[in-house]
C-alpha cells in the first residue's frame, strides 16, 4: 500500500507540476491581524503527505482563516506558507489544480444545475475524471438537472464533495464539512475522507467541531487556541499521552499539581468531582496519584478521551480562568 | 423603551453616517445661498438652479429612497426588510410607526433645509408648497419600501412593479399638474387647486402606507418569497419575456472563457433591457396620446431619466450581482480553482463591453421610434436633419453614435478597477473623492462666475482661461504617466501579469490610435483650423489630430486596466 501511495503521488505531481517534499502543507511563524486584533499568532504546522489532519478548535480559534492561508484566499502579516511545495497566493496557478476544497457555507452558486459544476470543473481541472464524477453523482442520488436551490442542504454538501474531489486532489481542504448535515450525508463524506486518504494517499485537513468524525477519521490532531497551534499530537498517541482522572474531595478546595506522578494539564469541576488531565512525558505510571490527603479519593483514573483533551487545549487563556473562578 | 422608540433608533443607527454626510452637505448649500450675492449680478436664478439641486437633491433622494430598514435584492423573491426586525417579536404596527417617523423626520428636515435655500430668494414661492412636497414625498417612501420588503413570487417581480408603479406615479402627477395650471389661471380657483394638491398628496399617504402595511404583513408571513400560484396572463407573457432576455442555459462554445463568460451572465441576471423596454412601450402610448405641451415637456424630462436609468441599470446590474457567503464577487468555485487572474479579467471586460454596447443600441433604438412617434404627432420633422449635406449628416451619426459608446466603455472601465475590488469604504472614498473634485470644481466656477459684471469680461476670462490649456493638459499627461508607472510597479513584478500589461497596453494603444483616425476621417472638413485656433489662444495651436490624440490619451484609462488583475486578487484574499 506504501509503496502503491507513493508512486501515485509522484505520477500525480508529476501532471501537475508540483514537486515532492515530505509535507504536503506548512505553515511557519505564521500571523494575521484583524483591526489590531491577533488571529493567529506564529503558527507552526507541518502537514505531512498522506496523512489526514483534523484541525480542532473552539469557534472564532482561527481555523477558517488558516485554511484561507492555505488557499491562498490571504496573505500572511508575516511568516509564510507552502503548498505542495509552492506559495498558494504567489503560484496559485499550478498548486490550486492539485487542491481540493469543500467549505462550511453553501458556497457554490445556487442557480447552477449539478451538471454545470461538473462541467466547469472538466473545464478547469486538467486531472478531472469527469466519468468517475457523474458515477459518483449517481451514486449520491443526485439529479445532474436540478439546480442547487432545489436540493437538500446535504445533497448539495455532496455536490460540493464532488466538486473537492473529482479531480484527485492531492491536497483535500474541508472547513467543516458536516456542519449542519444529516448523519447519513456526514458518513458520505467521511467515508469519502477516509477512501481518498487510505486508497489514494491523498493529504486531507479536516477542520471540524464534530470530534468523533475527526477520531474516525483523522490521523494527526492539531488544536488551535489563543492564536495558537496548542497541540500537534497523531491520534494513536493520545490515549498513551494523556489520561483523566477523577477525583473527589471537600467542597472549596482544588486538587494540587503535586499529588500526581505526571504534569497536570487540566482540572475541572464536574458536579460533586473534578477531573483532571494529565500528561505522561515518559509512559503511562499507575496509580496516576503519588498519594492524595484525606478527605480526598480518586474514583476512576482512564485514557484520555479526544473530547477531554481538546477541552483542555481549545479552552482560551480567559475561558479557563473563567471556569476556574465559577468553581471557587 | 417603547417598540415604536426601538424601531425609530434603528432606522437612525443603521444609517446614520451616509445620513449625516448628506446633511451637512446639504446644509452647505443652505449657507451659500444665504451668503452668495446672486441678486446682484442678474445671474441670480441660474446659479440658483444648480445649487438647489446639487445640494438638497442628494439628501432628499436618499431620504426618500434609502433611508430605511430594507436592504432588498432587485432580482430577488425575498423580502428586503431586515431579517431581524421580520422575525422579531416587534409588533407590525410598531415597525411601521417607527419607520414612518424616521423617514417623516429627516425627509421633514430636507424639506426645511430646502424652504431655507428657496424661501430667501423668491417672494414667490407660496409656503404652502411645502408641506405638499413633503407629503409628496413620504408617499414616495412608503412605496418605495413597500416594493423593498414585499416579498414576491418571480425574481423579476420587483423590477417589473417598480417601473409599473413609477410610470403610474408619473401619470397621475401629469394629470395632477395639469389640473392645477388649468386652474391656476383663474383667481378664485386658486385655494381650490391648493385643496386638489393636498387632497391628492393626503391620498397618495394613505394609499402608500396601506400597500406597505401588506407588504409588511406579507414579509412576516413569506420571507423568502411567495409560494407559487396560477398567474395572470400579462405576468405570464412578462416571464416569457423575461426568459427571451436571459442568459441561456448553457455556455455558447466548449471552452474555458466560455464557460467563465455564460457564468459572469448569470452572476448578474436582472433583466435591465426588459426593463428599458417596460419603461418605453407605456411611454410610446402617452406620446401618441396626450396633446398637452407641459405632459410632453414632462416626458422629455422622463425620456432623460430613462436613458440614465437603463444606463445606471446596466452599470447597477454589476452590483446586485450575486456574491459569495463572504461578501465576494468572486465566487469560491472560481476564487480557488488555478484559473489565471488574467483569464478572468479578460472575460468580465469582454461582457462589460457587451453589456454595455447593447444596451446603446437599445436606448438609440428607443430614441429613434420615440423621434418617429413624435414626428407622427406632428411634434418633431425630419426635414431639419434632412436638409444637412449628406456628409455631415453621416459624420454627424457616425461620429456621434461612436463618440457615445467610446465615451460609456471607458467610463466603465475607468470604475471597474473599484467593482473588483468590492471593498465599500474604497468605492466609498472614490465616489466621495471624484464628487468633490467634480463640485468643487463646478462651485470655484460659480463663485467666479457670479463675480463678473457683464458678458464681456465673463468672454475675456473664459478666453484667458484657455491659455492655460497646453499647461494643464500637459500637467494630466504628466499625472497619467506616473500613476502608470504606480499601477506598474504593483502589476509587473509578478510575471504571469506581465503578458496582460503588454497586452492592455497594446489595446490601448490601438484604441488611442483608432479614436485619432476616426476623428481626422469624421471630422468635417474646413472646420479644424478655425475651431481649434478658438479654443487654443495662448499662441499654440494644435493640429486636430494632435488634439485629439492628447484628449483620447487622457480620457482612455491605462492604469486602472493595468491594475485590474491585482484588484481582483483583493477582491479573492478578502
Amino acid at each position: 500500500m506504501n509503496i502503491d501511495r507513493s508512486s501515485r503521488l509522484e505520477r500525480d505531481s508529476e501532471s501537475n507540476g508540483s514537486s515532492v517534499g515530505p509535507f504536503a502543507a506548512r505553515a511557519m511563524g505564521l500571523s494575521q491581524r484583524y483591526r489590531n486584533k491577533d488571529v493567529l499568532s506564529g503558527i507552526n504546522l507541518d502537514v505531512p503527505r498522506g496523512c489526514v489532519l483534523g484541525l480542532l478548535g473552539l469557534n472564532g480559534a482561527g481555523k477558517t482563516t488558516l485554511l484561507r492561508h492555505f488557499l491562498g484566499l490571504q496573505l500572511p502579516a508575516s511568516g509564510r506558507i507552502e503548498v505542495l511545495g509552492g506559495d498558494p497566493s504567489r503560484d496559485r496557478e499550478r498548486v490550486m489544480q492539485a487542491v481540493g476544497y469543500m467549505s462550511e457555507e453553501d458556497s457554490l452558486p445556487k442557480w447552477m444545475r449539478v451538471r454545470d459544476v461538473i462541467r466547469f470543473c472538466s473545464r478547469v481541472y486538467k486531472t478531472w475524471e469527469e466519468a468517475e464524477s457523474l458515477q459518483r453523482a449517481s451514486a449520491y442520488g443526485l439529479d445532474l438537472d436540478q439546480p442547487l436551490s432545489k436540493l437538500s442542504k446535504g445533497q448539495r454538501a455532496r455536490v460540493a464533495l464532488l466538486a473537492a474531489i473529482g479531480h484527485r486532489p492531492e491536497l483535500l481542504i474541508l472547513d467543516e464539512p458536516g456542519s449542519g448535515l444529516d448523519p447519513i450525508a456526514r458518513d458520505d463524506i467521511l467515508e469519502a475522507i477516509v477512501r481518498s486518504s487510505g486508497e489514494e494517499g491523498r493529504t486531507v485537513i479536516l477542520s471540524s467541531h464534530q470530534l468523533e468524525d475527526v477520531n474516525r477519521a483523522a490521523d494527526r490532531i492539531a488544536i488551535l487556541a489563543d492564536q495558537r497551534i496548542a497541540m500537534d499530537l497523531a491520534v494513536n498517541e493520545i490515549p498513551e499521552r494523556f489520561s483523566q482522572c477523577l477525583l473527589a474531595g471537600p467542597e472549596q478546595m482544588e486538587p494540587k499539581p503535586e499529588w500526581f506522578v505526571d504534569s497536570v494539564i487540566d482540572c475541572r469541576k464536574r458536579g460533586p468531582e473534578w477531573s483532571v488531565l494529565i500528561e505522561h512525558r515518559s509512559g503511562r505510571s499507575d496509580p496516576p496519584t503519588t498519594g492524595v490527603p484525606d478527605g480526598w479519593h480518586l474514583v476512576d483514573s482512564q485514557a484520555a478521551s479526544l473530547k477531554r483533551v481538546f477541552e483542555a487545549f481549545a479552552a482560551t487563556k480567559k475561558e479557563t480562568a473563567d471556569s476556574k473562578g465559577e468553581a471557587t | 423603551m417603547n417598540d415604536v422608540m426601538t424601531v425609530y433608533q434603528w432606522v437612525f443607527l443603521r444609517n446614520h453616517r451616509i445620513m449625516i454626510g448628506l446633511l451637512a452637505w446639504a446644509i452647505q448649500g443652505v449657507l451659500i445661498m444665504l451668503c452668495s450675492p446672486g441678486e446682484l449680478t442678474g445671474w441670480g436664478d441660474q446659479i440658483d438652479g444648480l445649487i438647489i439641486p446639487i445640494t438638497q437633491m442628494p439628501l432628499m433622494g436618499y431620504a426618500v429612497l434609502a433611508f430605511g430598514i430594507g436592504n432588498p435584492r432587485l432580482d430577488s423573491t425575498q423580502s428586503g426588510l431586515d431579517f431581524f426586525l421580520a422575525h422579531g417579536p416587534l409588533p407590525s404596527r410598531s415597525i411601521l410607526r417607527g419607520v414612518l417617523a424616521a423617514r417623516a423626520t429627516l425627509i421633514g428636515m430636507s424639506t426645511l433645509l430646502m424652504a431655507g435655500c428657496i424661501l430667501p430668494r423668491s417672494s414667490e414661492t407660496s409656503l404652502l408648497a411645502f408641506p405638499v412636497l413633503l407629503l409628496l414625498a413620504l408617499s414616495c417612501s412608503c412605496v418605495v419600501d413597500a416594493l423593498a420588503w414585499r416579498p414576491f413570487m418571480e425574481s423579476w417581480h420587483r423590477s417589473v412593479e417598480g417601473v409599473a408603479i413609477l410610470l403610474a406615479g408619473f401619470a397621475c402627477l401629469a394629470g395632477c399638474l395639469v389640473g392645477l395650471i388649468s386652474l391656476s389661471g383663474i383667481t378664485q380657483w386658486a385655494a381650490l387647486s391648493w385643496g386638489l394638491g393636498y387632497g391628492v398628496a393626503g391620498l397618495a399617504l394613505v394609499a402608500s402606507f396601506a400597500g406597505l402595511n401588506r407588504s409588511l404583513l406579507l414579509a412576516r408571513q413569506n420571507y423568502v418569497g411567495m409560494p407559487a400560484r396560477k398567474s395572470l396572463w400579462l405576468v405570464r407573457a412578462l416571464r416569457w419575456l423575461s426568459q427571451l432576455f436571459s442568459p441561456a442555459d448553457e455556455p455558447s462554445g466548449v471552452g474555458l472563457n466560455d464557460e467563465l463568460s455564460w457564468i459572469d451572465k448569470k452572476q448578474i441576471e436582472t433583466p435591465y433591457l426588459l426593463l428599458v423596454c417596460c419603461l418605453f412601450l407605456p411611454m410610446l402610448v402617452i406620446v401618441a396620446t396626450m396633446q398637452n405641451g407641459i405632459v410632453i415637456a414632462g416626458l422629455n424630462a422622463f425620456l432623460a431619466l430613462v436613458f440614465s436609468m437603463s444606463l445606471s441599470g446596466a452599470w447597477g446590474s454589476q452590483e446586485s450581482a450575486d456574491r459569495g457567503p463572504l461578501g465576494r464577487r468572486t465566487y469560491d468555485l472560481i476564487a480557488i480553482s488555478p484559473i489565471q487572474l488574467t483569464t478572468l479579467c479578460w472575460v468580465k471586460l469582454k461582457r462589460d463591453v457587451v453589456r454595455m454596447t447593447k444596451a446603446l443600441l437599445l436606448i438609440n433604438l428607443v430614441s429613434l421610434v420615440f423621434l418617429f412617434v413624435l414626428s407622427l404627432a406632428g411634434r418633431f420633422s425630419w426635414h431639419t436633419l434632412l436638409e444637412l449635406p449628406r456628409d455631415t449628416l453621416v459624420s454627424a451619426i457616425v461620429g456621434g453614435l461612436l463618440i457615445q459608446w467610446w465615451i460609456v466603455i471607458t467610463r466603465l472601465f475607468a470604475s471597474t478597477w473599484v467593482r473588483f475590488i468590492e471593498r465599500d469604504r474604497i468605492a466609498m472614498i472614490v465616489v466621495v473623492a471624484t464628487n468633490v473634485a467634480i463640485f468643487g470644481l463646478v462651485i470655484a466656477f460659480i463663485w467666479w462666475f457670479m463675480q463678473q459684471s457683464d458678458w464681456e469680461s465673463v468672454q475675456r476670462g473664459l478666453w484667458q482661461a484657455a491659455t492655460w490649456i497646453p499647461m494643464i493638459v500637459g500637467g494630466l499627461l504628466a499625472a497619467k504617466f506616473l500613476v502608470l508607472g504606480l499601477s506598474l510597479c504593483l502589476v509587473y513584478p509578478r510575471p504571469a501579469w506581465r503578458e496582460w500589461v503588454q497586452k492592455v497596453t497594446f489595446g490601448w494603444m490601438l484604441c488611442v490610435f483608432c479614436v485619432v483616425l476616426l476623428a481626422r476621417l469624421l471630422w468635417p472638413s474646413g472646420l479644424e483650423g478655425d475651431t481649434l485656433s478658438r479654443v487654443f489662444t495662448g499662441g499654440w495651436v494644435p493640429s486636430l489630430s494632435t488634439a485629439t490624440l492628447m484628449m483620447a490619451i487622457l480620457l482612455t484609462p491605462l492604469s486602472r486596466i493595468v491594475i485590474l488583475p491585482w484588484a481582483l486578487q483583493l477582491d479573492i484574499r478578502r
